[in-house]
């Protein structure tokens, strides 16, 4: 009797080490590790003493911000688990190493849209935290994501084959279609009561379609493949039929066959397709792709250093391609663990949902997961010519200021759906 | 030599996979922090049924959260909801409806402490001791609240009296443990608001609930098991509340 109890003793030992992540110590090896990589960028000559100030400055204001943020919601929000959002710097980080080795301009805009991201990420966090409060803003946001869209055709601007873009005063240029991605999120979550209620998806079906078909209009395909595959998850997650999910991806697929049939700037990327090394290709139209393939075979496991790689020459390195600055100049290593980052948000949402406040956010959590694993894997495996190239970016490292704002908007979901983080709004934590 | 070039390009990559695996094997491990807890008392059979998530569905499909017995009651009849304001019930466009203290509700209709539930013509009275209807009244639950915590080494039981129960090394405590790694007020078990819970009084060894460590406070259940460093408690619910997913 005495042994068997000793016996369960040490085997319930065993979890109790497994810690909680402690957030001063991994926030500053993340610091760390920011740090390196920025100053293999700021100090342009060591021996000199060379540094560009200007790119200190915007790394430095990066720095702070995650820090002020971390004390801001530890002593004010009671904030006790800040894992997602450590992920989210780590990635955001990196992104600002690549931008300051391709294309150290971008830096201003890409500071200035992770502060506004940031606080972005905030206040939906504290939007979120009642789930009927969120429920009734679906609808005004659902008409407003269609106005921004519809407004889009008429007063959007032709950039790079896509009218996605409004240009403010030749200066500020804005992608509404980013800020809708977060918008499609908040529409398609629904409490378990409301999901009982409206068990049909008409609604959320024509909202998509809408949507969707916008984005065909505005020649931005690569997102309305990103909304249409964002769309069977959430459909999958409200009615658990498979019937349904299978009809939409028929007909989607019947779809864009017609659509790669006759649209132009479709049919030429398919015809880019797995020829890019072919000799009419790869000078051409399989530039941008053998380069990156070379670029990240170049760089190894580890990659070459900061600013010492070839990618970043490449049109479009700091955007599309950024993928294969990472990989070149960080390492395959380093890539594989961005891509992992959103493979696991994914998983961690799924795996998270029985334990969720509302289904609200189950589906909200798991939807933007998606939504972020989607578009990464669409620019991964695009720009490494595993499927057709198209122009979206990777989330939180691209260059990019609607992207990064809407990205942080993305998480705040999966931080909602996190049971934990809204322990002083449910009372199970004393303010 | 080239290695040494390399260096710190191997330290940035494997340091980048420290990160990523540490946030995420934090976020996966870690308990989900704090359960809603309400009961539902099955009038006529005394059954109790127990509501620990924050959306529980009532009805007679088998992936309702409770399943329900009566052939009068729907499919999908009602949803249980705890919201920041308090305890709500909507009715599922059941055939029935669903009725509080007699009336039939429309939308979500806030439920307190004591309120009679009828669905399918089965009354259940709802059990919250938090939601009390007056707000300010103060809640006499946890002088009431019984429970016992039965050393496993030794099976004594210790009975709990009054809604709190300390454990430590301290002579003053409820629960001795002569012990040097335990510290002199290492853990409190007491009745809550929200129902029981063990507080670790930040001891230096820490508290564990079925193997997990315990952080600040966290729920506990009939059956549930204390690890006070290496001593081993199981805890018994004196309420004898049915756990989630037994048939009402």
């Amino acid at each position: 009797m005495v042994k068997s109890t000793e016996d369960k003793a040490l085997k319930m030992r065993k979890p109790l080490k497994r810690r909680p992540l402690k957030t001063v110590p991994m926030l500053l090896l993340i610091t760390a590790y920011q740090l390196y990589m920025f100053s293999q960028l700021a100090v342009t000559n060591i021996k000199a003493l060379e540094i560009n100030y200007t790119m200190l400055i915007y790394f430095g204001v990066f720095i702070v911000a995650e820090w002020l943020y971390y004390i801001v919601m530890r002593a004010f929000a009671k904030r006790r688990n800040f894992e997602i959002e450590l992920i989210g710097f780590f990635l955001t980080g990196i992104g600002f190493a690549a931008i300051g080795s391709a294309k150290p301009d971008g830096l201003l805009v890409q500071t200035g849209a992770f502060l506004l991201g940031l606080i972005g990420f905030s206040v939906l966090v504290w939007i979120l935290g009642d789930s009927e409060r969120a429920m009734k803003l679906r609808l005004p946001l659902g008409i407003l994501a269609l106005v921004i869209l519809v407004a889009n055709i008429f007063l959007g601007s032709d950039i790079n084959g896509a009218r996605n873009w409004i240009v403010i005063g030749n200066a500020i240029s804005i992608q509404p279609s980013e800020f809708v991605k977060i918008i499609f999120v908040f529409v398609g979550a629904a409490t378990l009561e409301k999901l009982q209620t409206s068990k049909n998806l008409y609604t959320f079906i024509g909202f998509s379609a809408a949507c969707v078909g916008v984005l065909f209009i505005l020649r931005d395909f690569g997102t309305a493949v990103i909304f249409f595959l964002t769309f069977l998850l959430i459909a999958f997650m409200r009615s658990g039929d498979v019937r349904t999910i299978a009809l939409a991806l028929a007909s989607a697929g019947l779809g864009g066959w017609l659509i790669a049939m006759f649209k132009t700037t479709v049919k030429n990327r398919f015809a880019t397709y797995r020829h890019v090394w072919d000799a009419d290709m790869i000078d051409g139209k399989g530039f941008q792709q053998t380069r990156v393939l070379i670029g990240i075979a170049s760089g190894g496991l580890f990659g070459l250093g900061l600013g010492k790689g070839n990618v970043r020459d490449v049109i479009f390195s700091s955007t599309d391609l950024i993928f294969g600055v990472v990989c070149e100049e960080l390492g395959v290593i380093t890539g594989f663990a961005v891509l992992a980052c959103f493979m696991l948000f994914a998983v961690y949402a799924i795996n998270n949902a029985k334990t969720s406040r509302s289904t609200f956010y189950s589906i909200a959590a798991t939807a933007a997961a998606g939504l972020l694993l989607f578009q990464a894997s669409i620019n991964i495996f695009g720009v490494t010519d595993v499927i057709p190239f198209t122009g979206v970016t990777l989330p939180f490292i691209s260059r990019g200021g609607s992207s990064m704002i809407s990205c942080w908007g993305l998480l705040a979901f999966i931080k909602a759906g996190d049971s934990r983080t809204y322990l002083t709004t449910y009372g199970e934590l004393k303010k | 030599m080239k290695l040494l070039l390399y260096l710190p390009q191997i330290l940035l990559c494997l340091v980048a996979i420290f990160i990523i695996v540490r946030c995420f094997v934090s976020l996966f491990s870690m308990r989900p922090a704090g359960k809603p807890k309400a009961v539902l008392i099955n009038k006529q059979s005394g059954k109790k049924l127990a509501i620990s998530t924050y959306e529980t569905s009532l009805g007679r499909a088998k992936n309702s959260d409770i399943q329900l017995a009566s052939s009068l009651a729907s499919r999908s009849h009602a949803v249980i909801s705890r919201r920041k304001k308090g305890w709500f019930i909507t009715d599922t466009e059941s055939k029935a409806g669903t009725f509080v203290n007699g009336e039939q509700t429309e939308g979500a209709v806030r439920l307190y402490h004591g309120d009679t539930i009828t669905i399918g013509g089965v009354d259940y009275t709802f059990i919250a001791p938090h939601a009390s209807r007056d707000e300010n009244a103060a809640v006499p639950v946890s002088q009431e609240a019984r429970g016992t915590l039965i050393n496993l080494a030794t099976n004594y039981p210790y009975q709990i009296q009054g809604g709190k129960l300390t454990i430590g090394r301290n002579e003053n405590c409820d629960v001795v443990i002569e012990d040097i790694t335990v510290s002199r007020l290492h853990a409190v078990v007491q009745y809550t608001d929200e129902g029981w819970v063990v507080a670790d009084n930040d001891s230096k060894a820490g508290v564990g609930v079925n193997g997990y460590r315990v952080h600040g406070s966290e729920p506990i259940e009939d059956g549930d098991k204390i690890m006070i460093n290496t001593h081993l408690f199981m805890f018994r619910d004196g309420s004898g509340v049915q756990r989630r997913g037994a048939r009402g």
